[in-house]
């Protein structure tokens, strides 16, 4: 049995980044020896019996908005379910969020034993937010040629959540297990028998992904862009060039990105014919031609960059987006997503497995959260656009849930379904009529969030007929969903109130970045999107406040924040506000945030307040598409809990599922688990 | 007279072909490779024995296998052994010289080989719901009006998903045809009052499918056997259909089919040279 002190560092024993990976393995003169079929991990124990676990992990199942649905005669197999089993609420995690609380679902324990407690954590060092879910490692050797630099051994990507997956625990017993898209399992755990990398996975050059837009009219603006790159292209008869970005080349030494930001990353050029007569255009790239109508999507498309030539190439696969053909060509690509089929990073378990999904069922995003949530925020893609990205998502999903379906015998099965939490983050304000943005978006999809439930309720009536007594069936989410109007600029909070400081001279800056603030003069800081640190002496690098300070700094913060009113709603922002030693404990506290911001329905931490930024206003209307959300207070975002057995324990938690598939085992309660089976009362 | 020898080749060694790998139809296409590989390998050995000079290749390599013998015999002498690796080089040199007339003779049938291993092992035909674009290549720019506007014409089981995009730069018309029920059919370019036809294979595992169709030089029927090239005088130059790659695998390495008939040909060649008598 483990202990609570059990680390999975899933790719500590891997080989390490992108460019190692496609050097060595085409070094070797194989891209099949990612696919090599691996044995099943086996470890003799007494297997699973006939018994079978499905759990479909729908993240963001909203319960109220179910039950809604089920009322309305419009989820007529959850509705069955609930009436077999159990349907209620299920309490998360502080903070309601995916990587906390699937982190919390996979370990069993609290984000103090796991150590995920947000999407952002931050650099102590030097206060830098940094992602919370995995963290490249260097080589630890590598062959210098002049300015050539062969990774020879080490590094690549380390995932950073601790503790045992509950499904090692069934490996150890010999029960097979699926695992599929699970968030925070990025580098891909290797203790499934067959495993799909989720949330986290990067794509090809960024970790959170960057979409392109190449565009002619030069009017388009888009000053403070993220999450992708716009690059303004020339049509002469009707032809236009353009270049795909692709991974930093690491082989190379860097070279100065003051005159092109991109001049290190790997490139590959592609040319558009346009056809405005037709409203359609071809795309040339790498000796393959895609046609696309105006609005369409294509399907995948793999490419190659090249790191070094004939030694070292990553494939990736993107999707076109022809938006406009005329007056101006438009066109959208999404994130370079790592090719499943040549892996240039660890997205599946074993390798060959996604090798044969690809095979069965075509290439798939790989990227950890698929829809393009950025490039509808800026308005690269519209509300039209950004649907049909979704639709495609959900049609990939249900294809891959339909393949393994098919070849599920015994032990685990679990199903992760992004579209749930995504499409309710970008299409809230369609269907909400009192989101203050409701008027501006797009009213053809307000329905569309009710439609996504039904097709969930099709992927329940798939499993249903499977259901019986060595057949336990859960579905569950992470958290609820509310809307999200107005946000709060916790950072300009805590600056106008005299607990941060800035730099002298940047105050008249719009917006502050981390680096401009004084760390002598600040005692708190927002990092995350619920998190609220203290600058702690001895933990911090430039911490000022220490321990006895502390204490009294947290309750007056938390008083204060609990009070605030927003002047034009008369509404509190902030419903509750945790102390870290009330939800959490473990090893990892001490690095925790002392206190996590539960917001109030309606309002949410502006997205520039999550990595450190200050403003001028402190709350304003939420500008963007992402208009629904769930990093409120935990009590007012509950997950969704259906089984079709009946559920025993008073108030279940997200904590207590990997218990109770253990216990459905016959597996006893491993000691590193905070929770108890929901079976047993 | 040459293009009538060209179409007849291409027709005998296709059939001869087909047979050559019906028995392996329904498994791995390795198995079919490594056939093709072992036929071409004795047929190489047995076409090299003929056109070489056996008896003068036989005496160079024992000259050059006696003198490796002496440089393990004699590595303190330096001078000795400058003079042995001169003589080994000299001899190689001179082997290469021998060995150039029956590689020259030998590079005919391998280029026939080759096209038709390449029209079956280096695409794979498309699978139901799997889309493809089909381009045709052009005597004038498509847009230019002069001959009117190309039409794609396709059967049920295939659908026309997008209007012909032009390209005046590449003289080109593209469509993107998406496939629906396995089966091989003839898609139709109706352009300048002529019709064209071209093969589209849809479903199955592996075996001849032809992505280009493409005029009457000799060059491009030796090169694209798989379908009666389009008449010199046609205003529709080339009809292309791009199909996904075949992969190929060895012990769950994915190789490409080239190495792995190379490689199939040397081993099964210096498996048979004693049986057959020949030096090489």
């Amino acid at each position: 049995m483990a202990s609570g002190n059990d680390t999975t560092r899933s790719g500590a024993s891997r080989p390490p980044g992108i460019g190692r990976r496609g050097f060595v393995k085409l070094a070797a003169g194989s891209l099949g020896a990612a696919a090599m079929p691996l044995p099943l991990l086996s470890c003799g124990g007494p297997g699973a019996g006939g018994r079978k676990v499905v759990v479909l992990g729908l993240d963001g199942l909203d319960p109220n908005m179910l039950r809604a649905m089920i009322d309305a005669g419009r989820a007529p197999n959850f509705a069955k379910l609930a009436r077999m089993g159990s349907f209620g609420r299920l309490g998360t995690t502080m903070p309601a969020l995916s990587p906390v609380a699937w982190s919390s679902f996979i370990t069993g324990q609290n984000p103090g034993g796991h150590g995920i407690a947000d999407f952002i954590a931050r650099d102590p060092e030097t206060h830098d937010p940094v992602f919370s879910i995995w963290e490249p490692q260097a080589p630890d050797f590598v062959l210098d040629l002049g300015d050539l630099h062969l990774p020879i051994k080490g590094g690549g990507p380390i995932n950073l959540r601790r503790g045992r997956p509950f499904w090692s625990y069934l490996t150890d017993q010999g029960i097979p297990s699926f695992v599929s898209k699970i968030p925070t399992n990025y580098p891909v755990d290797e203790t499934a028998t067959y495993a799909i990398s989720g949330m986290g996975t990067p794509d090809l050059a960024d970790a959170y992904g960057m979409f392109a837009y190449y565009t002619t009219d030069e009017f388009e603006d888009f000053p403070e862009v993220e999450g992708g790159n716009v690059f303004y292209i020339d049509v002469q008869d009707n032809v236009a060039a353009g270049e795909l970005i692709g991974p930093v080349n690491s082989l190379w030494t860097p070279q100065s990105t003051r005159h092109d930001p991109l001049i290190n990353n790997t490139k590959v050029p592609f040319k558009i014919y346009r056809d405005p007569a037709r409203d359609a255009a071809r795309i040339d790239i790498q000796g393959q031609s895609i046609v696309l109508r105006r609005g369409e999507y294509s399907d995948w498309v793999r490419v190659q960059f090249t790191l070094m030539p004939v030694l070292g190439e990553v494939s990736g696969i993107v999707r076109f987006l022809l938006k406009e053909t005329r007056p101006h060509l438009k066109l959208y690509v999404t994130p370079v997503n790592i090719d499943p089929e040549h892996q240039a990073g660890p997205v599946t378990y074993p390798a060959s497995f996604g090798a044969e999904i690809a095979r069965d069922i075509g290439a798939f995003w790989t990227k950890g959260l698929p829809a393009d949530t950025k490039a509808f925020d800026y308005g690269i893609i519209n509300d039209e656009e950004y649907v049909k990205q979704a639709e495609l998502i959900l049609r990939e999903r249900m294809a891959l849930f339909d393949h393994q379906w098919a070849r599920f015998k015994e032990g685990l099965f679990y199903f992760y379904v992004s579209s749930t939490d995504q499409d309710a983050h970008m299409l809230w304000r369609n269907m909400d009529e009192t989101h203050p943005m409701h008027d501006r978006s797009d009213l053809r999809f307000a329905g569309y969030l009710k439609d996504l439930y039904e097709e969930m309720d099709k992927l329940v009536g798939k499993v249903l007929p499977a259901v019986d007594d060595d057949t336990l069936l859960l579905i569950c989410s992470d958290h609820g969903f509310v809307s999200f109007g107005r946000q709060f600029h916790l950072n300009t909070w805590l600056r106008d109130n005299g607990y941060l400081a800035l730099k002298p001279g940047v105050e008249k800056k719009p917006e502050t970045s981390v680096r401009d603030i004084d760390w002598s003069r600040t005692v708190a800081y927002g990092i995350g999107f619920n998190g609220l640190y203290v600058n702690r002496k001895g933990r911090e690098a430039h911490g000022i406040v220490d321990d006895e300070r502390a204490g009294e700094l947290v309750a007056r913060l938390s008083r204060e924040l609990e009070g605030l009113t927003d002047p034009e709603t008369g509404q509190r922002p902030v419903a509750k506000v945790y102390r870290r030693e009330e939800v959490y404990s473990g090893e990892m506290l001490p690095g925790m945030p002392e206190l996590l911001v539960g917001y109030t329905p309606g309002y949410r931490c502006a997205s520039r307040s999550v990595i450190g930024s200050t403003g001028d206003a402190t709350i304003d209307l939420n500008p963007w598409a992402w208009s629904g959300d769930h990093s409120m207070a935990r009590d007012l975002v509950p997950g969704t809990l259906l089984s079709s057995q009946p559920v025993r324990k008073a108030k279940p938690n997200i904590v207590d599922l990997p218990v109770s598939i253990l216990d459905f085992f016959g597996i006893e309660r491993p000691g590193q688990m905070d929770g108890t089976s929901i079976f047993r009362t | 007279m040459a293009r009538t020898a060209v179409k007849i080749l291409n027709l005998g060694l296709g059939k001869l072909f087909d047979l050559l790998v019906w028995p392996f139809r329904s498994l791995d296409p390795i198995w079919a490779l490594l056939a093709i590989s072992l036929l071409a390998g004795v047929m190489a050995l047995w076409i090299f024995g003929k056109v070489s000079d056996q008896e003068r290749i036989r005496r160079v390599r024992d000259r050059i296998r006696g003198n490796v013998i002496g440089i393990r015999l004699f590595g303190d002498d330096i001078g000795l052994l400058l003079r042995l690796q001169g003589r080994i080089l000299w001899d190689t040199l001179v082997y290469m010289r021998y060995a150039l007339v029956p590689t020259l003779v030998l590079i005919v049938p391998f280029l026939l080989i080759l096209t038709q291993a390449n029209l079956r092992f280096s695409v794979r035909p498309l699978q139901p719901g799997e889309a493809t674009v089909v381009k045709a290549r052009l005597a004038e720019d498509p847009a230019g009006g002069g001959a009117g506007e190309p039409v794609l014409e396709v059967p049920e089981g295939l659908v026309v998903e997008t209007p012909g995009v032009t390209s005046a730069e590449l003289r080109e018309m593209a469509w993107r045809v998406r496939a629906e029920a396995p089966g091989t059919y003839l898609v139709t370019v109706r352009a300048g009052g002529e019709r064209v036809a071209k093969q589209i294979v849809v479903g199955g595992g592996w075996g001849a499918v032809s992505p280009l169709r493409t005029g009457e030089s000799v060059v491009d029927m030796l090169l694209y056997p798989g379908e009666i090239p389009i008449a010199a005088d046609s205003v529709v130059r080339a009809i292309e259909v791009s199909y996904p790659d075949l992969p190929v695998t060895v012990f769950g390495w994915r190789v490409h089919w080239l190495i792995i008939l190379f490689a199939g040909v040397i081993v099964f060649a210096f498996a048979f040279r004693g049986m057959l008598g020949v030096e090489i």
